[in-house]
């Protein structure tokens, strides 16, 4: 038995970098917390998303060919972080890693530029092949198709127009798609193998995409937590000198850089060697699924009564972060998935030649 | 980013072969120690690292490295945590005597120290001061071209073994804390030096130190008279994990891993009793999806902690490893609770134990309290906090 050595390098290039720059720098001045306000409660924001599409930045995963960028799925994770850091009502995440499905099979029947340029909107129902019933689709009452996986098949839903939003708290466009609904057609994309293949990449990659975003929800409300913290001051000084309050906002600080790095690291392999490490993305979601509600509620508590009001941003955020990952399901359905990986959990092995059967040194 | 495999080529294969062929000739691995990093290698093993320049493989040959690449270094790593050997070294205070040493203290310490044939312990706590270390009482006296010191040390662990102790002394006023204090590198025989064994939870072994009229030439004083706490500030700030890894390297820093990878024994110990052991009749643990979502969990929280920088790497550790050490001897109930060896005891009384061993990991190198302050300035830019 021989070892196996891998790198282990989390940094971004210059050109990660600069891509990186470029979306805070767009979702920074395009979606401030007005923006957010403004489109709930839908969550959908037409002028922002074509802004977005004018930006290069809808299309930044979808291939050359097609019209998009050319990027990969780490951009697109980088994408949906800085959407995720400014709240922003857009249906980036979900759009994106549905359209590169539909794009990676061939002889479907979609108009693809509508799909590149984000004027149909696609999602996917993560839960779909738990049962053949309605499905709560994220951005699903923005979509007008919606990839879902029913028995063998993976098929396209279709609607002229999204069905409404089942209300919630989060301003979060989500909806239920009924196959059996009079108004959704539904078209079979892949059978068999084909079919698993197909949804075992698209699941995989919304669960980056997802957990991404949440790393970015996480991001902006420890930023606006520290912000508070050290212009608040009571007993004479800023808050944030009380450990009770600064050691809070280490956690949670650490807590989006971790889930930060295990997301792009779960991004790397789905992209590059998507059977070595295949539980990464269920791995990364439900870790920012469990962490980031933890956050709000200290980020919120770091501003006192102040962070209740539905006039503080941090509201926003924490409204938000409860609904964002779970709709793949919870805490449950992660870890029975993530249990099994646990055959590889077992002892490290005995070094090749045992000592005792070699009669010792 | 970049996380792929490195292929070797036959001159690093054969690289891996020499190495497990001094393993396999000079060491027995027992799959019973689990606290590796808190043991010490034989003196065997130890005389044959140092020969190969292997205890600092990559540091120059002329300080008594190997000159290992990053590769071979990762190759001889991870070989020795395949063959259980604990890993140790004086990485932490070599820059220091080095830097501040004089003459004749590092041409009497260094050779033995590089090749890693000597160590040492340190010397920073004491009874009353911990966290608050610049309030260190153990007083240094000078006396001609000696100093006389007098006091005690507490927690200085590996002092039963060590070669040096790496002390922090007050030689100045006590009002002027921070600016009162040298450094010395003290050697363990000196007369007037007691070590006194203090038994720890889960079979953590430490010392408390004592300090008689203990005489040492000038020639053991790092640094300039008074300048202790600049000169303590680099091993602290290495302890603290504030240096550089490499790209072959943990993300998490080597307390963090060193945790994380107790864990992921105890983990595979238990993974191991789920397989074997029923819960009721005709289901095995394994089977049972209260188990299953509960080791997935540590699996995730290990998993987590494999991608925490390593400037919080150590307490993260900690702290998970302490919850799910004990989540484990719950899992496991009632026979988890048994100590290995007893009679009934479950995955090597592994979880037992490490519950009862990690609160001492949230302590080592710094209080848990004491890293998100330090986090807390360095990272978010907050103020010195109360």
């Amino acid at each position: 038995m021989t070892i196996e050595l891998r790198r282990n390098d989390y940094s971004f290039d210059e050109q990660q970098t600069e891509v990186r720059a470029m979306l805070a720098g767009f979702f920074g001045r395009h979606s401030p917390a007005e923006v957010v306000r403004a489109a709930e409660p839908l969550g959908f924001d037409a002028a922002l998303w074509q802004n977005a599409e004018h930006a290069g930045i809808v299309g930044l995963a979808f291939p050359e060919a097609r019209g998009g960028q050319g990027a990969g799925l780490v951009e697109l994770a980088f994408a949906a972080e800085a959407a995720g850091r400014t709240l922003a009502p857009v249906p980036l995440a979900d759009h994106a890693v549905a359209t590169r499905a539909l794009l990676r099979l061939d002889g479907i029947d979609i108009d693809v530029d509508a799909a590149v340029s984000g004027e149909t909107i696609y999602s996917l129902a993560p839960l779909s092949p738990t049962g053949s019933g309605r499905q709560l689709v994220p951005s699903g009452a923005l979509a007008r198709g919606v990839l879902a996986r029913r028995g063998a098949e993976l098929v396209l839903l279709r609607r002229d127009s999204p069905p409404p939003q089942a209300a919630n708290d989060a301003a979060a466009p989500v909806a239920w798609w009924d196959p059996a609904d009079p108004e959704v057609s539904q078209t079979v994309l892949a059978t068999g193998g084909a079919a698993e293949a197909a949804w075992r990449e698209a699941l995989s990659e919304w669960r980056i995409a997802t957990a991404a975003a949440l790393v970015g929800l996480g991001d902006g409300a420890v930023s606006l937590a520290r912000g508070y913290a050290l212009e608040r001051h009571q007993f004479g000084v800023p808050i944030a000198a009380f450990q009770a309050v600064g050691h809070r906002l280490v956690d949670a600080h650490e807590a989006v850089q971790a889930a930060r790095n295990l997301t792009l690291k779960a991004a790397w392999f789905q992209a590059e060697e998507p059977l070595a490490r295949p539980e990464l993305p269920v791995m990364a979601l439900a870790n920012a699924a469990r962490v980031a509600p933890r956050i709000t509620d200290d980020c919120v508590h770091v501003h006192g009564g102040f962070g209740l009001m539905l006039e503080s941003d941090v509201s926003l955020y924490h409204r938000r972060s409860a609904l964002w990952g779970r709709l793949g399901g919870g805490s449950r359905a992660h870890l029975a998935e993530i249990a099994t990986a646990l055959d590889r959990a077992g002892r490290r092995p005995a070094p090749d030649r045992s000592l005792v059967a070699a009669g010792g040194a | 980013m970049d996380f792929s495999r490195i292929e070797l080529d036959d001159e690093q294969r054969a690289f891996e072969a020499e190495v497990r062929e001094v393993f396999e000739n000079h060491w027995t691995p027992d799959p019973h120690a689990l606290n590796l990093d808190h043991d010490r290698p034989t003196k065997e093993l130890i005389e044959q690292l140092a020969q190969r320049g292997w205890v600092h493989p990559r540091s120059p040959r002329s300080q008594g490295g190997a000159e290992l690449d990053a590769v071979r270094a990762r190759i001889l790593d991870l070989l020795q945590i395949e063959y259980r050997v604990p890993r140790f070294g004086n990485d932490l205070i070599l820059p220091t005597v080095r830097k501040y040493g004089s003459d004749q203290l590092r041409a009497s310490a260094l050779p033995a120290l590089e090749s890693g044939r000597a160590s040492f312990c340190l010397g920073y706590s004491e009874p009353d001061s911990g966290s608050d270390m610049a309030a260190a009482r153990t007083r240094a006296v000078p006396d001609g071209d000696e100093w006389v010191i007098n006091g005690a040390k507490m927690f200085t662990t590996y002092a039963e073994i060590a070669d040096y102790v790496f002390l922090l002394a007050r030689t100045g006023p006590v009002e002027e804390k921070h600016k009162s204090l040298t450094m010395f590198l003290v050697p363990m025989d000196t007369p007037g030096i007691e070590v006194k064994p203090i038994h720890a939870m889960g079979h953590v072994g430490t010392n408390m130190t004592f300090y008689r009229d203990v005489r040492v030439a000038d020639s053991y004083r790092l640094g300039a008279v008074g300048e202790g706490w600049r000169v303590v500030s680099e091993p602290l700030a290495a302890e603290h994990g504030a240096g550089e890894g490499s790209e072959l390297a943990e993300l998490n820093g080597s307390m963090g891993a060193a945790f994380v990878r107790t864990l992921e024994e105890v983990l595979g110990l238990a993974v191991e009793w789920a397989r074997t052991t029923e819960v009721e009749p005709g289901v095995l643990a394994i089977d049972d999806p209260l188990v299953r979502n509960t080791l997935a969990g540590v699996l995730l929280d290990i998993e987590v902690e494999w991608n925490t920088p390593s400037e919080f790497g150590k307490v993260t550790a900690s702290e998970t490893l302490l919850r799910d050490a004990d989540l484990l001897v719950d899992l496991m109930a009632p026979a988890g609770v048994l100590a290995d060896g007893a009679d009934g005891a479950v995955a090597q009384g592994s979880a037992a134990w490490a519950r009862a061993m990690a609160p001492a990991t949230q302590i080592y190198g710094g209080t848990t309290d004491i890293w998100r302050n330090n986090v807390g300035r360095g990272s978010l830019g907050l103020p010195r906090s109360r």
